[in-house]
């Protein structure tokens, strides 16, 4: 496993300077990429740590790696989090539900009455997407002070931040996924 | 060179200077009909030459839609060993399309004067592993080195953006060829081409246009094409795409064939017809901004290429969906064969300041325990890409396990597309002792490689796919011979009830529904024939007539056709305000 700090030369910090990331990565990948004679098997492995280092939680992985923490999705998670289980579940299930009723309606008539609810089924998801995104950002907002404290000191709240961001970004992908669900079954005509 | 092997057009460049340009044949035509003929002794012709026997003789048109798959998947285009007829006898889909890239190759070494060897063929984006792989075989017996194989919104953004090396920015690819479609996403940056993601239909194109306006015109005549003669039908198709183009530029066309009749169609006419075509394009249009996790909003262009983009009506459903007006720059015809140029040039060292980063356009995955999908490589992954999958024996002594490998969206097994399936070889141990380690690669041309390694022994295979794909293929049809047998014998009337009771099932509540939600938007009259058609439907019902209820379910669905149409367009007005910004 290569180290994608290192790798990249880049300074061991949560929070980079603005596009550094981007740009390093960038330069190094179009550097090994296959179409250009890098090495087999390197311009995937170059990609993975470039992934890694270019997301907010791949690198609060990789430096509670570097501290020498198993990473675990497991634990506790915060109250403000679980908040949103129930609700997630539940609209996932209510989009389930109407993609497969819409597959089945056989009447134009059938079909219209089950669209009528789409917009309602839309906002509910915008409304959690809204929310999940905004507690996603005020995490993330932690990260200056773990630079700052030194990411020794904060361990443990920053292995509680790493559990919470895990089920937020699930749970994003997950209504971003319904959301296309939806679309598609209502474009399906 | 790059080579756009169309579904009913082809294509060839090379990059001169730094410039993709297109090469033209003797007759200076860069555009080269998708047409095969081949004759009794085995004789052949391509393009226009071919293309002049259509009507007359049996000519091979748009194999690209039969490159890879099954014969059950395209109903009537192949034969069931996957062949097609020919005079000469029959020929595989790779053969024929080796035809027409073997004409390719002459017009370049032609225009060049020295021998050409290699070429980047360029394939729908949408195509899977196994359409890519024949694209390459076609190729390949073409006596071609296929370098690469690439997608064709790819090489569109390419061509697009060579001269705007400078500027980063997202852009979308709308790419409506003959046969197929494809949407991609893409981000330019410092050079670096990178998709972010792509959507598609691999059945989807002018040939569907085509057929749609052929069956408008045969029904208005009151013909029956499913008895008519196959080359009558190919002069009617012929008609329908003359109708297509004048469409384009004018507001009305007539369908006119000596001996038959004539039909007048207006643009209002056609765009009907262009509806759920269009639903589709659009599908995957919010698909791939979804993928990519993109607003259309943050797109600096929309860019349309292909010869159906021309079609007004699609122009604007793309200006629609993209929120601004398309960018028609690029020639819809030439603009993938000089982007696979491009690709050519960077692979041949000549172009350096750019490199292409695409993704795999389907999920890769394996079949699990209860025939569900386990995703190995998710969508829109970047390739080259690979991924590993630990497996271990389930009793003693056992000496391979079967792997079944699928590529789709789906998560039943069954409804994925089906690369095949391979042996896992075990080292005889005790009961989950032995370890073999499966690596997954897909390649930069988005061909699936498979590579097991025994963990005790460190020994590498290279696993071959698809063998078994026919036995189950039989299997499956089988199955579907024999559930149809029973069907048969089945009472028809009782199963005839049944539907039309359970539609009329659907459609009784749905009309409370519908009325109590958009009823003030109808006329009286037209309420009052939606509740008459209803009184008939329970009538029916009660009565238990096979007849009398089918047909009362039909006039309730028909008397509800506005009602529904309302609802559609209030919640499809509602969802796609709110998804814009």
């Amino acid at each position: 496993m290569i180290d994608p700090f290192e790798r990249f030369g880049l300074p061991r910090r949560l929070v980079p300077d603005s596009g550094l990331i981007e740009e390093v990565t960038r330069k190094e990948l179009k550097r090994v990429h296959p179409d250009v004679g890098g090495a087999e098997g390197e311009f995937e492995q170059l990609r993975k740590a470039a992934d890694q280092i270019t997301s907010p939680i791949g690198r609060l992985g990789l430096a509670l790696e570097f501290l020498g923490n198993r990473l675990d999705e497991r634990g506790s998670v915060p109250g403000e989090v679980m908040d949103f289980f129930s609700p997630v579940a539940d609209i996932l299930q209510k989009v389930d539900c109407f993609v497969r009723e819409r597959g089945q309606a056989m009447s134009g008539l059938g079909k219209a009455v089950l669209d009528a609810r789409v917009p309602a089924l839309k906002g509910e998801l915008e409304k959690l997407i809204t929310g999940i995104t905004t507690l996603e950002e005020s995490y993330l907002g932690r990260f200056g002070r773990f630079d700052e404290e030194g990411w020794e000191t904060c361990q443990d709240e920053m292995r509680e931040v790493y559990r919470a961001l895990s089920f937020l970004r699930k749970w994003l992908a997950q209504l971003r996924e319904a959301t296309g669900k939806i679309f598609e079954a209502l474009l399906a005509g | 060179m790059g080579i756009d092997l169309g579904t009913t057009q082809s294509a060839i460049a090379v990059v001169d200077s730094g410039f993709p340009i297109l090469l033209a044949d003797d007759k200076g035509r860069t555009l080269t009909p998708s047409a095969v003929w081949i004759g009794k002794n085995g004789e052949t012709e391509v393009g226009h030459e071919a293309l002049r026997r259509a009507g007359v003789d049996r000519v091979v048109t748009s194999v690209k839609s039969l490159m890879g798959r099954r014969a059950d998947e395209v109903a009537g285009g192949l034969s069931s060993d996957g062949k097609l007829e020919t005079m000469a006898g029959p020929r595989s889909p790779e053969e024929i399309s080796a035809e027409i890239l073997r004409h390719l190759k002459g017009i370049a070494e032609s225009r060049l004067e020295t021998e050409v060897s290699k070429a980047v063929i360029t394939v729908p984006a949408y195509f899977h592993d196994a359409q890519r792989a024949a694209t390459k075989k076609a190729g390949e017996l073409a006596g071609l080195e296929v370098v690469r194989i690439l997608s064709e919104p790819t090489a569109a953004a390419l061509s697009y953006g060579l001269d705007r090396l400078s500027e980063n920015a997202r852009v979308a690819v709308f790419d409506l060829g003959g046969g197929t479609f494809d949407v991609s996403v893409l981000e330019m940056r410092e050079g670096v081409f990178e998709v972010l993601a792509t959507a598609g239909d691999t059945n989807l194109g002018g040939d569907d246009f085509d057929r749609a306006i052929v069956e408008f015109a045969a029904n208005r005549l009151e013909i029956d094409l499913r008895t008519m003669d196959p080359m009558e039908l190919v002069r009617w198709t012929s008609e329908g795409r003359r109708v297509k183009h004048q469409l384009s530029e004018e507001e009305e066309a007539k369908f006119r064939l000596p001996f038959t009749g004539e039909v007048l169609m207006t643009r209002e006419d056609f765009n009907r017809l262009m509806a759920t075509f269009l639903d589709r394009m659009e599908s995957a249009c919010r698909r791939a901004l979804l993928d990519s996790n993109v607003l259309a909003s943050d797109l600096a262009e929309v860019v349309m290429v292909g010869g159906s983009s021309r079609i007004p009506v699609v122009k604007d459903r793309v200006e629609r969906v993209f929120l601004r007006e398309p960018d028609l720059s690029q020639h819809p015809d030439e603009a993938i064969a000089r982007g696979a140029s491009i690709q050519a040039g960077i692979l041949a060292g000549t172009v350096r300041e750019v490199i292409l980063l695409d993704v795999t356009p389907l999920s890769l995955g394996i079949e699990t325990m209860g025939g569900l999908m386990n995703v190995l490589i998710a969508r829109n992954t970047t390739i080259p890409c690979k991924a590993g999958e630990m497996f271990t024996n389930a009793v003693d002594g056992q000496v391979s396990m079967k792997v079944r490998v699928l590529q789709g969206e789906r998560e039943l097994a069954a409804d994925n597309w089906e690369l095949g399936s391979f042996e896992v070889p075990f080292e005889s141990a005790r009961r989950g002792q032995a370890r073999v380690g499966v690596e997954f690669r897909i390649d930069a041309d988005g061909i699936l490689s498979v590579l097991a390694r025994d963990v005790a022994t460190g020994l590498d295979t290279v696993i071959e796919v698809g063998s078994a794909a026919v036995d189950v293929h039989e299997a499956k049809v089988e199955q579907m011979v024999s559930e149809s047998v029973e069907f048969a014998i089945e009472d028809m009337n009782a199963r005839v009830f049944e539907e039309a009771r359970m539609k009329a099932g659907e459609l009784l509540p749905a009309v409370e529904v519908a009325l109590d939600q958009a009823g003030e938007l109808l006329d009286d009259q037209e309420v009052l024939e939606i509740k008459e058609a209803r009184k008939r439907v329970e009538q029916a019902i009660d009565e238990k007539e096979v007849g009398l209820l089918k047909a009362a379910v039909e006039n309730l669905d028909e008397a509800t056709e506005t009602l529904a149409a309302l609802l559609v367009q209030r919640a499809t007005e509602a969802l796609f305000s709110s998804s814009q910004d």
